[in-house]
């Protein structure tokens, strides 16, 4: 925190030698996207951009994620709203089981979703009787990017809404709004900024998502191949192809990531002050 | 217009335990922190249900533990105004006080209408345009009052309404309340630390403490023979 005080030479040092430290990681960081800017001339993206991986797997990506984000808030907000006006330890359990897909390793995810969903899976034969097949579909891609995403919005939208003072919802009943109209009306704008926050990040993962998604969906161009399969796809073939799939998902990545940071910044600015204290 | 409120409930370490009526003119309760304040108005909006007893405000039960009777907070018709006023920080002032006219459907440039009429008569118009994240605590409050005021309650429950004040708005804002409430003429239960308060609001104050009511009467009366060390110590100071 800055007293906006002139420092101290001695406490200069000291910050000096932990940026020194960091250099490593930083350097880590930043420099393998500089040198994925700066890999390919406009002539090299101009033809990945024409290869036929691209627009199938960034049409299917566009897709895919846009499905996941509405099934990921839809049911995300009202589970996330739920977790956080529950203080039994059932709630307490239910929250640490959805945080699960965080920590498991994404094809461990895939295996799992084939484990439920496939051939000889737990749903397999009633499934198949009913003549659906769910692995190696798009519905298989958008299975895979729902369980790795939702666990972003759901925690970050458990936060926002426990930050909502109970008292304000109170006198949003006694105002005459029913328990929804208090949520809905209250509740909401008040967390929107940490809702569109976790929203961007789930996207962003579900964007990215590529073990659970090769193991239960495979890469199908057309079908189940999104940008990250295309980029492992166009790796064998033309390397040129790769970076440039590579810079349209880091470019939307960068731009999700720029949104995120400012969004609760404007919000603030826009609501006049920091809020205050409760 | 009267209200009554018996009510016997546990929640945490609380164990409450109270008997309180009143009509048209404000009552003041007092007591320590602690001592079940928040939680007794909390209650009587609807935020808890007692295990017993029987809630009545103005001629209609909204909670009786014998029957089964417990209105949801929007149905009790009372107009509560937390500690720290409670406005939501994403209207501006005029639209926190027009929220509380939604029930009645009427568009929104009708309700903004309404509503700054409302804060008119409360003095506080010229706050209108105003998020509460950039108002003073004594604003806040004024707007606070007139959103809980606008959809005519029958019972106003005020929470400190003059703490986090500093000294000339808290003067201010005591003599605006006073003034306002006995010219609305409508019953209130009003939270409050401080002696002055309870001299220039209540006709009537109960000192809460562990939950229990141990002593009412005007607050001369309640100062001239004050039951327990609170008591002392509240209106000596």
């Amino acid at each position: 925190m800055s007293y906006g005080t002139p420092e101290r030479p001695s406490d200069r040092r000291g910050r000096l030698l932990l940026l020194l430290a960091a250099a490593p990681i930083l350097f880590l960081l930043v420099v393998p996207l500089i040198a994925l800017g700066i890999a390919s001339s406009p002539a090299d993206l101009a033809s990945g951009v024409r290869s036929p991986l691209f627009g199938p797997a960034l049409w299917l990506s566009a897709r895919t994620t846009l499905i996941t984000l509405v099934i990921v808030v839809g049911t995300g907000t009202p589970l996330a709203w739920w977790l956080a006006s529950s203080s039994g330890s059932g709630a307490r359990t239910l929250e640490a089981l959805v945080d699960l897909p965080i920590v498991i390793p994404p094809a461990v995810v895939g295996i799992a979703l084939l484990e439920t969903f496939g051939r000889s899976g737990l749903f397999g034969t009633p499934l198949s009787a009913l003549g659906v097949q769910v692995p190696f579909t798009t519905l298989a891609v958008v299975l895979a990017q729902v369980v790795v995403s939702a666990p972003f919005y759901v925690q970050a939208a458990v936060a926002a809404f426990r930050r909502i003072d109970r008292d304000m919802l109170l006198v949003a009943r006694t105002l005459g709004q029913s328990a929804r109209g208090a949520f809905l009306r209250v509740a909401v704008p008040i967390a929107l900024p940490g809702l569109v926050g976790g929203a961007a990040l789930a996207w962003a993962r579900a964007l990215g998502e590529f073990g659970a998604t090769l193991l239960f969906a495979g890469n199908l161009p057309g079908t189940t191949q999104t940008m990250p399969l295309a980029i492992y796809a166009a790796l064998e073939s033309d390397v040129r192809v790769a970076v440039a799939l590579s810079l349209v998902l880091a470019a939307v990545s960068l731009g999700l990531l720029f949104a995120l940071r400012m969004a609760p910044r404007a919000w603030a600015a826009a609501l006049g002050t920091e809020r205050r204290g409760a | 217009m009267s209200w009554s409120a018996t009510i016997r409930m546990r929640l945490g370490a609380l164990d409450l335990d109270v008997d309180l009526r009143g009509g048209n003119a404000p009552v003041a309760i007092i007591g320590p922190n602690g001592s079940g304040k928040t939680t007794l108005l909390r209650t009587i909006a609807g935020a808890f249900r007692p295990a017993s007893g029987v809630i009545e405000i103005g001629g209609v039960r909204v909670f009786d533990g014998e029957n089964a009777t417990d209105l949801a907070p929007e149905r009790r018709d009372v107009g509560y105004v937390p500690q720290g006023c409670g406005l939501f920080p994403h209207l501006t002032a005029l639209d926190n006080v027009a929220f509380a006219l939604i029930p009645r459907g009427a568009p929104l440039a009708e309700r903004r209408e309404s509503a700054l009429r409302i804060m008119e008569r409360l003095g506080c118009a010229h706050l209108s345009g105003r998020l509460p994240g950039s108002l003073s605590g004594g604003e806040q409050q004024r707007v606070a009052l007139a959103r809980a005021i606008a959809c005519e309650p029958r019972l106003l429950l005020l929470d400190e309404p003059l703490a986090a004040l500093d000294a000339p708005a808290r003067r201010a804002l005591r003599t605006y309340l006073a003034s306002h409430l006995a010219e609305q003429g409508r019953p209130a239960l009003v939270v409050s630390h401080e002696a002055r308060d309870v001299y220039a609001l209540g006709t009537e104050v109960h000192v809460l403490e562990r939950g229990r009511i141990v002593q009412s009467g005007t607050p001369e009366a309640v100062a001239r023979a004050p039951a327990t060390e609170f008591v002392e110590a509240f209106f000596e100071g």
